[in-house]
């Protein structure tokens, strides 16, 4: 039995349990937006645009390869076709499919998504984005502990809503390296590891994700660090702003196969447009988590 | 295009020295290039190379898992690449996995191996890393030496297997199956010209004695400390004040105790002789 979900504004259709709430009025045979299967994948696309070591992508056809879990056939932003590998674990197939998998059908159905994670500020979205490492996750949530509504984490999904990008909220939790948990006072023990059994200490947060509606952005912050003591935040102004959405996109390699980086120039430039667009700056050494936030926390809420 | 040409050196040899004078070679203007414009030449251990080729981030896999996929990844590089392919690497030349090297001979063009005292390096090493010298020295003697290893946090950069300084010496020099030229930094400070041309030839390069004359002029230690002075550097560590500090050879001598010194030479005699760092008596060189 299939299971129903509504995650990034997406009736999913899943073969495989989702870490998500399941749709609540599931019509049926309502046709989904997006399908979840096992099946056979292609072992190579014919036609890829863009080839990295373990992905490709062409127009409206996109495949993932991760040795000793699972091949991930993604069509048309519709259909996700998974392969699992010998030995794979549920929980490894999921882990995938929540990132790079996501990421791949989000952007064949032409939405924005930032490498980011995102929460609410009185109705509105604010956003931290940047590469891996660099704070993204903990700051949601150590804001999240502040008060602030959790939206999304690492794949951040932006649409149009009323005329404004909105954030579309994900899946309902964080993953969290242990260093990151123990700053946030928060026992491991009772977590999940996001690879069981591996030498890897970093662990599923599930968190309260509420918002049902497109959360229209308020602010995006670009998070980079120095190896200064310098902490600082800048406002970027006109032009200046789209580079770095730009540079933050998911996976931008996965868009260059896929087709429409027309779409999601423009997309760029309407984030940049209507919302206040900041560089963070933060040392490397030592993540210094309260002052940043009160620093953040004074500039968001302007 | 003929493959990766790596330049590898455990830390503190003249490897970044080197991608300075080469960038400088490369772009061949009329000025300096900056030092924090070194990014056609990235470490092979950069955690963005990894996660924009692969397809999914080395974030949700072990340390193991990255480094069996790392081969993969070179050879996509080399493929892919549409000019000259130099990557900084500070890992030893090591297997990932039975009979597979992380560093794949199909991938390769050639390798220009820095290495320097270590005596020198372990001086400079404790500055970089914020260290005192004892830890230094027994870090340069232990095998499980690696950057980046802690499974409890994610870390700037992937793993990186060190070795000790000889073990690291001897797995470039006498395993990898490639090509490999090697270059001593105290070549490289007392006769630059001749050293830095052999590196250029070496690796194929087409330029002139002059323009590696005058690559050589931009990236004097004078010039690259003071752009250090007033613009900073991306690559230093935060633990340490600057990352030009001296570079001079024989500054142990003023830095390292007695018994420090001779644990170094005990640790390394093999390896020191045969790079003569030890001359046949073995007394220590520079």
């Amino acid at each position: 039995m299939d299971n129903a979900y509504h995650i990034f504004g997406l009736n999913i259709t899943s073969v495989i349990h989702l870490p998500a709430l399941p749709l609540r009025h599931p019509q049926r045979n309502a046709i989904p937006d997006v399908i979840i299967e096992y099946g056979k994948t292609p072992a190579t696309l014919i036609n890829p645009q863009s080839k990295g070591v373990r992905f490709q992508a062409g127009p409206g056809e996109f495949l993932l390869h991760v040795v000793k879990v699972a091949r991930y056939y993604v069509q048309d932003g519709r259909r996700v076709t998974i392969m699992p590998e010998a030995g794979a674990g549920g929980d490894e197939i999921l882990l995938f499919l929540m990132g790079s998998v996501m990421g791949a059908l989000l952007h064949q159905r032409n939405v924005l998504v930032l490498h980011a994670s995102a929460i609410a500020v009185h109705g509105e979205s604010v956003i931290f984005a940047g590469p891996s490492g660099i704070g993204k996750s903990t700051l949601a949530a150590g804001l999240n502990q502040r008060g602030y509504p959790f939206l999304a984490d690492d794949v951040c999904a932006i649409a149009t809503a009323n005329g404004r990008p909105a954030v579309i909220s994900g899946f309902p939790r964080l993953k969290l390296w242990a260093d990151v948990l123990k700053k946030l006072q928060t026992d491991k023990d009772e977590l999940k590891s996001v690879r069981w059994g591996k030498d890897l200490e970093k662990y599923f947060l599930p968190i309260d994700c509420i918002q049902d509606t497109p959360v229209p952005i308020k602010s995006v912050f670009v998070l980079s660090t120095t190896n200064t003591d310098k902490m600082e935040i800048a406002v970027l102004q006109g032009a200046e702003k789209i580079g770095p959405l730009i540079n933050n996109t998911y996976r931008l390699r996965f868009l260059e196969g896929l087709g429409g980086k027309k779409d999601h120039f423009e997309q760029c430039a309407s984030v940049a447009a209507s919302s206040a667009v900041y560089r963070t700056l933060r040392p490397d050494k030592g993540f210094l988590l309260k002052e940043l936030m009160d620093m953040l926390e004074e500039r968001f809420l302007l | 295009m003929n493959g990766i040409t790596w330049l590898a050196s455990y830390p503190k040899s003249g490897n970044t020295w080197f991608r300075i004078f080469l960038t400088n070679l490369l772009c061949d203007a009329d000025a300096p290039a900056s030092i924090n414009e070194l990014g056609n030449m990235p470490i092979a251990s950069a955690r963005g190379l990894f996660d924009d080729n692969m397809g999914f981030e080395a974030s949700d896999l072990t340390a193991d898992e990255i480094d069996r996929l790392r081969p993969e990844l070179y050879i996509h590089l080399a493929k892919n690449a549409t000019e000259s392919l130099f990557l900084k690497i500070h890992d030893a030349y090591t297997d990932v996995g039975e009979n597979v090297p992380l560093i794949p001979a199909e991938a390769t063009g050639s390798a220009l191996y820095f290495i320097r005292n270590p005596l020198d390096v372990a001086v400079s090493f404790a500055h970089h890393s914020g260290w005192k010298y004892d830890t230094a020295v027994s870090k340069m003697a232990d095998d499980a030496t690696a950057f980046c290893r802690k499974p409890d946090r994610l870390h700037s950069q992937l793993r990186q297997k060190l070795l000790s300084w000889s073990g690291h010496v001897v797995s470039w020099v006498d395993r990898a199956p490639f090509p490999v030229c090697v270059l001593r930094y105290e070549d490289m400070k007392s006769q630059p010209l001749e050293s830095f041309a052999r590196a250029v030839y070496f690796a194929g390069l087409p330029h002139t004695r002059e323009q590696i004359q005058k690559a050589l002029a931009f990236s004097s230690f004078d010039i690259v400390q003071q752009q250090e002075e007033t613009e900073g550097f991306h690559e230093k560590s935060s633990s340490s004040r600057r990352f030009f500090r001296k570079g001079q050879i024989g500054s142990w001598r003023e830095e390292l105790s007695e018994k420090q010194a001779q644990q170094i030479v005990q640790n390394h005699r093999e390896v020191m002789r045969r790079f003569g760092y030890l001359d046949e008596n073995g007394a220590i060189v520079y």
